[in-house]
């Protein structure tokens, strides 16, 4: 297999295909500690793309709880059982060295195995293929936490406090990583999977796919289905005619996806990012994706360890027990949570622009505006300023403005009732 | 208490790998216009021990313009070899009633023929393109824990195998004895009959024990003198 090199893990790897990236990737962050779990993203991308007969098993946007729920049932604790197991076989550790971080290793560096190198003969990458019933729902054990252990009634005297809570469950909210080196295009055996050289976005071509199911089995995250109507594998397509910009509404500029732009909690920030010739990002502090991941480094790739460099990026929740979170999210979680816990004058006003606008931001600038609280987090004194962000869209043209500080609009009392 | 999964339920995997090997013999007899010899590497994992398979594994290559040549010069412009009621039967008047029990086999599970390809009910593709469609119904099945739709499925083929495709698709490698080297077709019909074969035993098909393979005359003698009970 040749070798690529993979900047979350800090260093090269193996991969059934040469190294090659497109111009732009498209990113989106999800930050966790504020889903609600309603499922309006899911609902979005049904409607939109997987509406008719087959659909029941379609869903290429699912939000599940962890740590018990997963959509196919268990996904990551059976992908981990499997790299485990190669690990233990090849007398292996699973380990992070962060002495090796730097700038083109963030995280430090992974010294376990990945997907691809841990992979039999008949495999390109490691997998499985889930059972059909393991299908059956996108969100078992919905809000199910883990129990308390201290009292008989299951019953907290004491309440619960960060930063670890002992009962707990999060909302991960998965959709196609859209990865730098997919699993399922080295997996299928027709090559009917391909990344686009403008986007990044990952496709599965619909007239060459035969179903054979490689790429259920051997995407990680398990994010392209089976569909027995078709008789063909379907996975997100990253609404990839909004990123083009086709949309009227815009004007040619580039739409976030619609699971972004639906989102209630406004957890979601899409956009596109654009790359070097070697894959990394290009150095753009004033882009808000690259900002949050690459300059606060609060946005983290989920199950980094695989090894697929996958381009969606989640702010950890806070609540929940750190080695869980630094199993999923690499070894940045306590760095991550911290910076999000009191973050900076930036960051807090960057954290502003999720899903206030539909098109994809490129650029932001921030007015600064006065001091409106001064407080203590985690022992540590910290300000809140009433900045002002702009966010920039494709063209240059000013898509949104809005301030730290939610403005109160009070009605006036003789349209106390109106509409 | 919930009871364990059947062995029905625990063999849904191998429907899967069933249907997926009759699509691709289904597609791989009609005229190419994909290269077919593409997917081959994918039938070492779908039917590992079958005989003839490393035979198949080894045409090749072929690129899709020479794969349309040699298809035009096994089956030929009018294609006879691919039609069930071409063979065995005693007169061609019996084909009307050969294609209505074909066609009931589809209709009972929905299915017409036509479409994007329009071939008869009978065309080797057709009938292989049915066995596809059956399998995936039983793997559904199997991994929905639905038995009782499982095993009609299941008997639908093991009928439709050995009232059709298993009774006639054996005599097929023999009849292209004759077909010009450079070909991968004898290859696949030896393949296909032999998997087919395996299939219909593994369902339990009864063998055919006198099977006819001639050709279905165009031209019946009905005088008295073709009459087997004629006196001598």
């Amino acid at each position: 297999m040749p070798e690529v090199y993979n900047w979350q893990l800090g260093r090269r790897m193996a991969y059934a295909f040469e190294e090659a990236h497109p111009e732009r990737q498209f990113v989106a962050v999800f930050n966790t500690n504020r889903c609600i779990g309603c499922q309006t993203c899911s609902g979005a991308c049904k409607a939109t793309w997987t509406f008719s007969k087959g659909q029941e098993a379609m869903w290429w946007n699912n939000v599940e709880t962890k740590p018990y729920g997963g959509y196919p049932q268990h996904w990551d604790i059976k992908i981990l059982q499997a790299l485990d197991e190669a690990h233990s076989a090849a007398g292996r550790q699973a380990a992070w060295d962060p002495s090796q971080s730097g700038e083109k290793a963030p995280y430090g560096q992974y010294q376990g195995l990945t997907i691809t190198e841990a992979s039999s003969a008949e495999q390109q990458a490691l997998g499985y293929l889930p059972a059909d019933a393991e299908w059956r729902a996108p969100n078992f054990y919905e809000d199910t936490s883990t129990s308390y252990q201290g009292d008989r009634l299951g019953i907290s005297q004491v309440g619960a406090s960060l930063p670890e809570h002992q009962t707990w469950f999060f909302y991960l909210q998965r959709i196609c990583n859209h990865c730098t080196y997919p699993a399922c295009a080295a997996a299928c055996p027709r090559k009917a999977i391909y990344k686009r050289p403008e986007d990044g976005i990952v496709l599965i071509d619909q007239a060459r796919c035969r179903g054979y199911r490689k790429c259920v089995e051997q995407c990680p995250y398990k994010k392209p289905m089976y569909r027995g109507t078709t008789r063909t594998s379907e996975k997100c397509v990253a609404c990839y005619p909004r990123v083009e910009g086709r949309d009227a509404l815009t004007e040619g500029a580039a739409m976030e996806a619609r699971c972004m732009a639906v989102c209630p909690g406004k957890i979601r920030l899409n956009g596109l990012v654009r790359l070097q010739e070697d894959g990394s990002w290009q150095e753009d502090p004033q882009h808000p994706l690259y900002h949050l991941v690459m300059v606060e480094q609060v946005a983290l790739p989920l199950y980094p360890q695989f090894g697929t460099e996958p381009n969606i990026y989640y702010i950890p929740p806070r609540w929940a027990p750190r080695p869980y979170l630094r199993q999923m999210f690499g070894p940045g979680v306590d760095q991550a949570i911290a910076r999000y816990t009191a973050p900076s004058r930036e960051l807090l006003a960057v954290l502003q622009l999720f899903r206030t606008t539909q098109r994809m931001i490129f650029r932001f600038e921030i007015e600064e505006g006065p001091l409106v609280l001064e407080t203590e987090v985690n022992g540590q004194p910290w300000q809140m300023y009433n900045d002002t962000v702009i966010g920039f869209d494709a063209q240059g043209r000013e898509a949104v403005r809005l301030s730290v500080v939610e403005p109160l609009h009070e009605r006036p009392r003789e349209r106390l009732n109106s509409i | 208490m919930k009871s364990p999964p059947s062995n029905d339920v625990m063999n849904a995997e191998r429907d899967f790998q069933r249907a997926q090997l009759y699509g691709f013999l289904s597609t791989a007899f009609l005229y190419p216009q994909e290269n077919w010899t593409e997917d081959l590497p994918q039938l070492g994992s779908l039917a590992v021990d079958v005989d003839g398979l490393h035979e198949l594994l080894s045409v090749g290559p072929f690129d899709l313009a020479e794969l349309q040549g040699a298809f035009r010069r096994t089956f030929g412009l009018a294609n006879p070899l691919c039609y069930e009621t071409e063979f065995g039967l005693p007169h061609e008047y019996r084909q009307s009633q050969e294609l209505a029990d074909i066609s009931g086999f589809y209709r009972a599970f929905g299915f017409t023929t036509g479409g994007q390809i329009r071939e008869r009910p009978d065309h080797l593709s057709v009938e292989l393109e049915f066995m596809h469609a059956l399998a995936l119904k039983s793997w559904r099945a199997a991994s929905q824990d639905e038995l009782d739709r499982l095993e009609i499925c299941r008997e639908a083929q093991r009928k439709f195998l050995g009232d059709h495709l298993a009774r006639w698709l054996g005599a097929l490698p023999e009849k292209l004895a004759l077909t010009p080297a450079r070909s991968p077709y004898p290859e696949l019909l030896r393949f296909a009959a032999e998997y087919v074969r395996r299939d219909a035993t593994a369902l339990g098909v009864p063998k055919d024990s006198a099977p006819s393979w001639d050709l279905t005359p165009f031209d019946p003698d009905f005088s008295c003198e073709a009459c087997p009970v004629r006196p001598e």
